[in-house]
């Protein structure tokens, strides 16, 4: 398998994302006039804030297979023209080890194996967005949530 | 108060001229008798019995008048 | 002597529930203030004085002013009515004292009003029955303690004109915004008819008509006491004929002059009123240029804000700020450490396979070295892939020598040293990642100059808004009448025409008749002295003494009227302007000039003009305030008797500011023999003593005699409101 090859069976994958934190995207994201809080516009930035919220306070959910779980739009469709992507994949393989894999034993992988650990960084990404979502709904069903224009800067601020 | 009007227009140069009205006896000027000058005399009459007495113009005239004699 | 007010009092009037006692104000001779917040009862005590001149009360809803006959529910202390059992009585009253040099008055008016039935609403007249008393009015000699029921109507009358003369109550009395009516600048006669109010003026109008008379009378006399059969005589009564006829052309001209006197007055108000509809139409035009300007920058300051505060989630993500990758330095450092580990396992993994397969293998992998890096690394005796010394003869030189022998070159394809050949997919990720991963460090810098700069748009925009509001105020005050009654501008502009020429031609017509009337006037003293020698012998000596004198006295009281005005006029924009100044001297903004001139009609003409004298439009409000202030303080101060009356203004200066009120305060102090103001802007609910900063520097001025806190229960319901009053100083 070519280096393009594997970038490109990571950036198929769609990441899940629990039905249970849904209505944070219409809140949070999707902006469509003026909402009451500071909004991200496409989905997809949302999912990777909640992401790195759940990298910087460690919580990682796990997603129950099945009807509670909805497949996201595909990695490859993530702001592809920005550096997003590069430095989102940065992130994932300097943690490889907490993934469960070497970065050179990639490269004497069969396919199998190959596709086994692409799954399990989709997981990765998958849980630990889920921590954040989940960190974020907390904070918004208790009314934690400032309606500033920081709102989002704040959070993150806080827990560097 | 009424007396600041009668001094006002003892002041008058060419009154006080012909008549021989100086400062001083401005200043003493009043409406109530006895004055130093005719004129004086002519000029509390009519000032007292139009504004002081409010009488009408015909009896203001005839209390002029009355200083003929 | 001027009358002073010693003490107001109030019985469940509005807010002041409870007897007299509890509601007693005591004031003095000088400067009384009355400190209340919005509610506190300031145009409640101003409706006591209403109430005791006109039988008035100001309706705060419609602010008109209403007759206290159909207002008597309304007036009484809602507490008071609340709490009243049926068939109760309740008295509603308000009395005042005033004192003169010798004696004391005081003055009461008052009613009873009854609860008819239980529930009984506070407002609805019908639910109470109203009892009003007649005016009661009382002296006492100062020296003495017992005061004496005035009971006829016509010294009542006198003791109430005593308290302030009806012609002044409207300058004695005055509440906010009404200051401004009483004398207003647009309309010319209404500063003539102030001065003729508050100046003595008019008593040498009055002196001049009554010696006219006199002389006239004098004449007749005289002339009827000459003989009338000789000679003499006969050429005497020619002469005087002939005086009379001139007489006559004089009178004619005199009637003649009063309607080119009154045509200029008509036109000369209509040529001011056009030309303030004209000059506004212009300076509005110039307010609307700014305006324009102004919000057009609004609205691009806006847009770069709400494009900033937008926009502002995306800077997460854009490779410009990266603020996304906040805080992600371990993951960076922990990407570049694995990234080294990994490249150099794979160069030992890759040099293992390769010596396995040296043989074997014509091709090299990619990144190998080319044949002329090979040959200069067995050259040197180094290895430039691993960095390490390779000795001639030693195992990694024979190595590099083998690569450079090997059979063919490039011809073949390259083994496959990796299943899986990632370097390429790291090597991306890091040279992808890298605008991102330059920018952590700057990351919280980058957020910190986003708020700034998102604070400076909205203090930006805040004082251009600030900007738009003053021009608009500015711009409000050049508005006249009802701008949907504006008329055509070319109308306007027709009538402003007409008006002028009219005015012009009333001008001229005035100068010449008054030439007329100068030359008619000098030919008939002529007259009057040529008949003097013409008199027949046997006229009474004491007869022309007396047409002498008395024509001498009318003549001298003319031109003592003159005099006086021209004086008059000269004084009045003295201390006109040295009122302003002090009144506006503690504001930053310098005022401009106040000139009073005579016009050919014999009245003032007021202006507002620069140094340069151009006239100066679109002074603020406060300007505008203190203007007639300042004007109304000159009126009186010229009068050579000053002001015997007490001013009683509520609310003289609302909202404009701590600086004019301190100049209001000085001012007035030494204008007014006593004044009451009613005021809010030196209250202050924070402060400890409730007063300002302002407020309690007037506590410590020695010029302020007394001032007087009024309070309102906190939180109270409106049936459970009340006035409490506390003398602080």
């Amino acid at each position: 398998m070519t280096s393009s090859e594997f970038r490109e069976i990571i950036l198929k994958k769609a990441p899940k994302y629990s039905v249970s934190v849904e209505y944070l995207f219409e809140k949070l994201a999707n902006k469509q006039g003026k909402g009451e809080f500071s909004q991200f516009g496409p989905l997809y930035e949302l999912y990777v804030f909640a992401f790195y919220v759940g990298l910087k306070i460690g919580s990682r959910i796990e997603l129950v297979s099945g009807s509670n779980a909805k497949k996201f739009v595909d990695i490859a469709g993530w702001k592809s023209a920005s550096p997003l992507i590069d430095f989102l994949l940065l992130t994932i393989f300097s943690r490889s080890d907490e993934i469960g894999f070497d970065w050179n034993d990639l490269e004497d992988m069969e396919e199998k194996d190959l596709t086994d650990v692409v799954r399990k960084i989709i997981t990765f990404i998958e849980e630990y967005a889920y921590g954040g979502l989940d960190y974020l709904k907390n904070k918004f069903d208790r009314g934690e949530l400032d309606n500033s224009q920081y709102l989002f800067v704040d959070i993150l601020s806080d827990l560097v | 108060m009424i007396d600041k009007l009668l001094k006002e227009i003892l002041r008058d140069k060419e009154l006080s001229l012909k008549y021989n009205i100086n400062e001083d006896m401005i200043k003493k000027a009043k409406l109530s008798p006895p004055y130093e000058n005719k004129v004086i005399e002519y000029l509390a009459v009519i000032i007292r019995a139009k504004m002081v007495e409010v009488h009408g113009d015909v009896t203001v005239y005839n209390k002029v008048k009355n200083l003929i004699k | 002597m001027a009358s002073i007010i010693n003490q107001i009092s109030f019985q469940n009037f509005f807010n002041y529930y409870g007897s007299f006692e509890n509601n007693t104000y005591e004031f003095s001779k000088g400067v009384n203030i009355v400190v209340a917040d919005n509610g506190g009862g300031k145009s409640k005590f101003f409706n006591g004085f209403l109430w005791l001149f006109y039988d008035e009360i100001l309706d705060s809803d419609t602010k008109l002013r209403k007759n206290i006959k159909n207002q008597a529910v309304k007036i009484c202390s809602d507490k008071a009515k609340y709490e009243a059992a049926v068939n109760d009585l309740i008295e509603c009253n308000v009395a005042l004292e005033f004192s003169d040099n010798r004696f004391r008055y005081r003055i009461c008016k008052g009613f009873r009003i009854k609860k008819s039935k239980a529930n009984a609403s506070l407002i609805d007249n019908s639910d109470w029955q109203v009892f009003f008393k007649g005016l009661e009015v009382s002296k006492k000699d100062i020296a003495l303690l017992e005061f004496h029921e005035v009971y006829d109507e016509d010294e009542q009358r006198r003791i109430l004109d005593k308290l302030i003369q009806p012609n002044l109550r409207e300058y004695s009395l005055f509440q906010g915004e009404e200051i401004d009516k009483l004398i207003d600048f647009n309309q010319a006669d209404s500063l003539n008819r102030a001065v003729k109010t508050l100046t003595d003026i008019n008593k040498y109008d009055e002196l001049e008509k009554i010696t006219k008379y006199v002389a006239e009378r004098a004449e007749k006399d005289l002339n009827e006491s000459v003989a009338s059969n000789d000679a003499a005589s006969q050429s005497y009564r020619r002469k005087l004929d002939e005086k009379n006829v001139r007489k006559n052309s004089l009178d004619i001209e005199s009637e003649r002059l009063k309607s080119y006197e009154h045509s200029y007055t008509e036109n000369k108000n209509e040529v001011d009123k056009l030309e303030s509809l004209n000059e506004n139409a212009e300076s509005r035009k110039v307010f609307d240029d700014k305006l324009k300007e102004q919000n057009a920058k609004l609205k691009e300051i806006k847009e770069e804000y709400d494009r900033l505060v937008e926009k502002l989630n995306e800077r997460f993500f854009d490779g410009n700020f990266a603020w996304i990758a906040m805080g992600c330095e371990n993951e960076v450092s922990n990407f570049k450490e694995k990234l080294n580990n990994y490249r150099e396992i794979r160069t030992i993994k890759k040099v293992a396979v390769l010596s396995e397969n040296s043989n074997q293998i014509n091709l090299l992998p990619p990144d190998s070295p080319d044949t002329v890096t090979l040959q200069t690394m067995i050259e040197r005796e180094h290895c430039y892939v691993c960095n390490r010394d390779a000795k001639k003869d030693t195992e990694p030189w024979k190595h590099i020598l083998s690569l450079l022998n090997r059979k063919g070159s490039g011809q073949n394809k390259t083994v496959d040293i990796f299943k899986n050949d990632l370097n390429d997919f790291f090597g991306e990720i890091q040279l992808g990642a890298q605008s991102y991963v330059g920018r952590i460090g700057a990351i919280q810098n980058s957020i910190h100059r986003t708020r700034e700069k998102e604070q400076e748009l909205l203090e930006r925009i805040t004082k251009i808004k600030d900007k738009i509001k003053g021009l608009r105020d500015d711009r409000s005050h050049l508005i006249i009448g009802d701008e949907d009654n504006m008329i055509d501008v070319r109308q306007i502009m027709a009538q402003y025409k007409g008006a002028l020429s009219r005015l012009q031609k009333a001008e001229e017509d005035i100068i010449k008749s008054k030439n007329r009337i100068e030359s008619l006037t000098e030919n008939i003293r002529k007259d009057e002295s040529e008949l003097s020698r013409m008199r027949p012998q046997d006229t009474p000596k004491e007869y022309e003494i007396h047409l002498d004198i008395s024509t001498d006295i009318r003549n001298a009281a003319q031109r003592t009227k003159l005099r006086v005005f021209d004086n008059m006029i000269s004084k009045l924009e003295e201390e006109a302007n040295k009122h302003f100044r002090n009144l506006i001297k503690y504001n930053e903004l310098a005022g401009g000039i106040l000139k009073f001139e005579k016009n050919p009609r014999g009245t003032i003409d007021f202006n507002y003009v620069d140094e340069a004298g151009n006239e100066v439009g679109g002074a603020s409000e406060g300007f505008q305030r203190m203007k007639v202030l300042a004007v109304l303080m000159a009126i009186i101060s010229v009068n050579p008797y000053g002001y015997l009356y007490p001013l009683l203004a509520d609310a003289p200066l609302s909202a404009f500011g701590q600086g004019f009120i301190k100049g209001f305060f000085e001012e007035t102090e030494k204008v007014f023999p006593q004044s009451i103001i009613l005021i809010k802007d030196l209250y202050d609910s924070e402060s400890e003593n409730k007063l300002n900063k302002l407020g309690n520097e007037l506590l410590k001025n020695v010029s302020v005699s007394t001032i007087y806190l009024n309070q309102i229960p906190k939180n109270s319901k409106q049936v459970e409101v009340y006035t409490k009053l506390k003398k602080i100083k």
